[in-house]
Order: C-alpha cells, then sequence, then structure tokens
C-alpha cells in the first residue's frame, strides 16, 4: 500500500492533537496492522490486544514522529514488531512455567461452510507457508498481509529493498517447490 | 475457487497471485471491532500509571517485601510468584494467593483499583489455562471473577479519577470471558460471570456486548 497523498497533512495535524486526523490515520491502518498480527500470531484475540497496543503506542508516539525517511507505515510497523516480539517472549515465559498447561490458541472452531471451502482451497498454501523460516515468513507476512513493497519491508526489518527482493524471491521459490513436491504426492495417491 | 478441485502453482506469479488472494481473504474487521479497538488503544495510552504486567513500584511494594520472604522458602517460588503465573492445583497457587491479599490490603485506597484489575486479568487467565487443559476450575475462582468485576464497577476510585483507565480493561476481560463461554458451554457459572462483566462494563460506561457469532472467530495456525 503506498501512503496517500494527504498522509503527511493527516500526520501533521495527529500531532497538533486533532482527534479527527489521528482517527482517519487509524482507520487507515488498522486492517493492515490486524492483519499482520493475525497470520503471526494465529489468533483473533491476540491480534486484537496487539492492535490495540500498536495504536496505543501510535497515540503517545505520533507527537515524536519524524518522516525521515521511514515512511509513516513502516513506522507503525516497526512498532507492530516491537509489540509482537514482546508478546511472543511473554508467551515463551508462560509456557516455561506451564508445559503441561500450556493453552495455544490454535485449535479451530468449528467452521462455517464459508471456512470450510476456503481452509480446502487454501490448506496447501498454508502448509507450505509452515516449512519457510521466521524470517521468510516475516516477509511475507508483511508483504502480503501488510501491503507493504520492499521498501517499505526493508524499513521494518531493518534491512535493505534488494535484500527483501531476494528474500522474498528465495521464500516464493521454496514454497512453490513445496506445493510441486505436494502435488506429486496427491497425484501419486490418485487424489484429482 | 470450488471444493472439487486442487488449484495447483507452476510458476511464481501463481504462488503470488494464491498469496494474494488468500492473505486477501484474511479476517476483515467489523466497524464495532474497530471501534473497540481504538477505545482499548486510547485507554492504553492515557492510562501509563495502571499497571497490567508492570505496577508502579510502591503498588509492588508489599509483595516485594513478601517476595524476600519467600526466598527463603527458595528461588524457585519467589521466580513463579513474581510472574504471577501460577494455576490452581500448583503446589505454590496457596502462597500467591495468600500473597495477593496481603498485597490487596496494604495497598493504599487510591490505588486499589489498579491491584484489583491486576488481580482479575490472573483469574481469568487462571479459568482459560484449567478449561483449555481439561480441566475443572474451581469454583472459588469463578466466583472471584465475578466479585472482582462487581468491584471495580463499584469502586469509587474507579469511577472517579480511573474509569477511562479500567474501562478498556474490563472490556478485553470481557471479551475473554465471551470466547471462554462460547467454548466451553458446560461450564454454566461462566454465562452469569459474563453477565456480571456486562453489567460492570456498562456501569462504567461502555457498550453493551454483542454476541460474537460461532464463525466469526476464525483461528488458523500462526505462519
Amino acid at each position: 500500500m503506498h501512503p496517500q497523498p494527504d498522509e503527511p497533512a493527516l500526520i501533521a495535524q495527529a500531532q497538533r492533537g486533532d482527534m479527527a486526523a489521528l482517527s482517519a490515520l487509524y482507520e487507515r491502518h488498522v486492517n493492515a496492522i490486524y492483519k499482520f498480527m493475525f497470520y503471526r500470531t494465529g489468533d483473533t484475540m491476540a491480534a486484537e490486544d496487539l492492535t490495540a497496543e500498536v495504536f496505543a503506542a501510535m497515540l503517545t508516539a505520533i507527537a515524536r514522529y519524524q518522516e525521515r525517511g521511514v515512511p509513516f507505515q513502516a513506522w507503525l510497523f516497526r512498532i507492530a514488531r516491537a509489540r509482537l516480539t514482546d508478546y511472543w517472549r511473554k508467551v515463551q515465559r508462560r509456557e516455561k512455567y506451564h508445559d503441561d498447561l500450556t493453552a495455544p490458541d490454535d485449535r479451530p472452531d468449528i467452521p462455517s461452510t464459508d471456512t470450510l471451502e476456503e481452509t480446502f482451497d487454501y490448506e496447501p498454501l498454508r502448509q507450505a507457508l509452515r516449512y519457510l523460516t521466521p524470517a521468510e515468513a516475516e516477509v511475507i507476512t508483511l508483504r502480503f498481509a501488510g501491503d507493504l513493497d520492499n521498501q517499505a519491508i526493508a524499513l521494518v526489518i531493518h534491512s535493505n529493498a534488494n535484500a527483501v527482493k531476494s528474500k522474498l524471491r528465495r521464500a516464493l521459490q521454496k514454497l512453490r517447490e513445496i506445493m510441486e513436491r505436494q502435488e506429486a504426492f496427491h497425484t501419486q495417491r490418485g487424489e484429482k | 475457487m470450488k471444493l472439487t478441485r486442487r488449484p495447483t502453482h507452476s510458476n511464481l506469479g501463481q504462488i503470488e497471485s494464491a498469496l494474494t488472494e488468500m492473505f486477501g481473504k484474511g479476517p476483515q474487521l467489523s466497524t464495532q471491532a474497530r471501534q473497540q479497538i481504538w477505545r482499548r488503544a486510547h485507554g492504553l495510552a492515557h492510562t501509563p500509571t495502571v499497571p497490567q504486567h508492570h505496577p508502579a513500584w510502591f503498588v509492588f511494594y508489599p509483595a516485594f517485601v513478601l517476595l524476600l520472604v519467600f526466598g527463603f522458602l527458595g528461588g524457585y517460588s519467589g521466580v513463579v510468584f513474581a510472574s504471577g503465573a501460577t494455576v490452581p492445583g500448583e503446589p505454590l497457587y496457596p502462597i500467591a494467593r495468600q500473597t495477593e491479599t496481603v498485597w490487596l490490603n496494604f495497598t493504599p485506597e487510591s490505588r486499589r483499583c489498579e491491584v484489583q484489575l491486576v488481580l482479575l486479568e490472573r483469574r481469568v487467565y487462571e479459568a482459560k489455562a484449567l478449561l483449555d487443559a481439561g480441566k475443572i476450575v474451581p469454583n472459588d475462582v469463578l466466583q472471584e471473577i465475578e466479585l472482582l468485576f462487581i468491584a471495580v464497577a463499584d469502586d469509587t476510585t474507579c469511577q472517579s479519577t480511573q474509569t477511562a483507565s479500567a474501562l478498556p480493561y474490563l472490556i478485553s476481560y470481557r471479551a475473554k470471558l465471551a470466547i471462554l463461554t462460547h467454548r466451553h458451554p458446560g461450564v454454566s457459572q461462566l454465562g452469569g460471570i459474563l453477565e456480571a462483566a456486562n453489567s460492570a462494563v456498562i456501569k462504567l460506561g461502555g457498550a453493551p456486548l454483542e454476541l460474537i457469532p460461532p464463525d466469526s472467530r476464525r483461528i488458523y495456525q500462526p505462519i
């Protein structure tokens, strides 16, 4: 997603405490941040909590925001990435003390018809994504769930656009190979 | 795409399209959910004094003193208490509960609301951990959740100076309870607790709970 032309003006208004501008910025970016959180955590509840934390940080820190080569959207995703790291740390700490009680929210509820169809359509792809390294998965999520271009991703993960481009390409190639193997396996089993 | 065919992906462009489509069809926030998150963000942003995991030192002071005392009983117990992560059935849980009682009694009236919010979060976490592990939640834990919701809503400090701060936390805990209630229909007490939570939120000026349709919570494996 490329920044819209009126964004700098909105940011300036928001920095002066204009609630309408803050709200407009929120509405503009909330879905991308939420999707990123959702696909990284796999849990709607955690994604909502983390999204709220990201925008709380935005409200607190926007007065100090200066573009300096980091667009607003990339700045938000940097906050999101930091919150996610805190989240994993917390989850790991809890798991450490509760090996037998850990309750990851990964048990699917009974899916609706739509979900079932969607699950079928994308399950091979979803499975293939799990074979990526965390860094590759992060780049894929930022690109497709966060809708960021290579330059913005580079700013978020403190890399450069060329490195992101090749990482993205490697991840896509890896996905293709895994899916080809999956397809060959299913063909061998006689599935159509 | 229909259920009858399995999609094929022979080049990178197709993989990209499939990813765009899959992520594009991902979860969408409803208007109400967006508003709720925005309100919570405001609450979190404007209430740096309300602790969730890192209470102010003067609130935590009595607990810290007790932690030193318990240090004699063993380093492990201290660490577990500090994490606030014990659950009913564990050997250290009664000690943690006693400590909480002392902590609550030592906390000045003006700070009681904050401590109650921390305790409420712990109780909800305990209930979730036990239920998800297929264990029975002790009645006193469930009762305490209900009582804490009522106490926070009735607490004058929560109502006067702290309303803006307490409300987003109550909304968050109520949402967690709503999901637990949906997931564990066999635990009859959860319905009553959810009603108490809803009343507490309304009392502090929040919106009433709208039931989440069962199919709206789509949980995927994280990638």
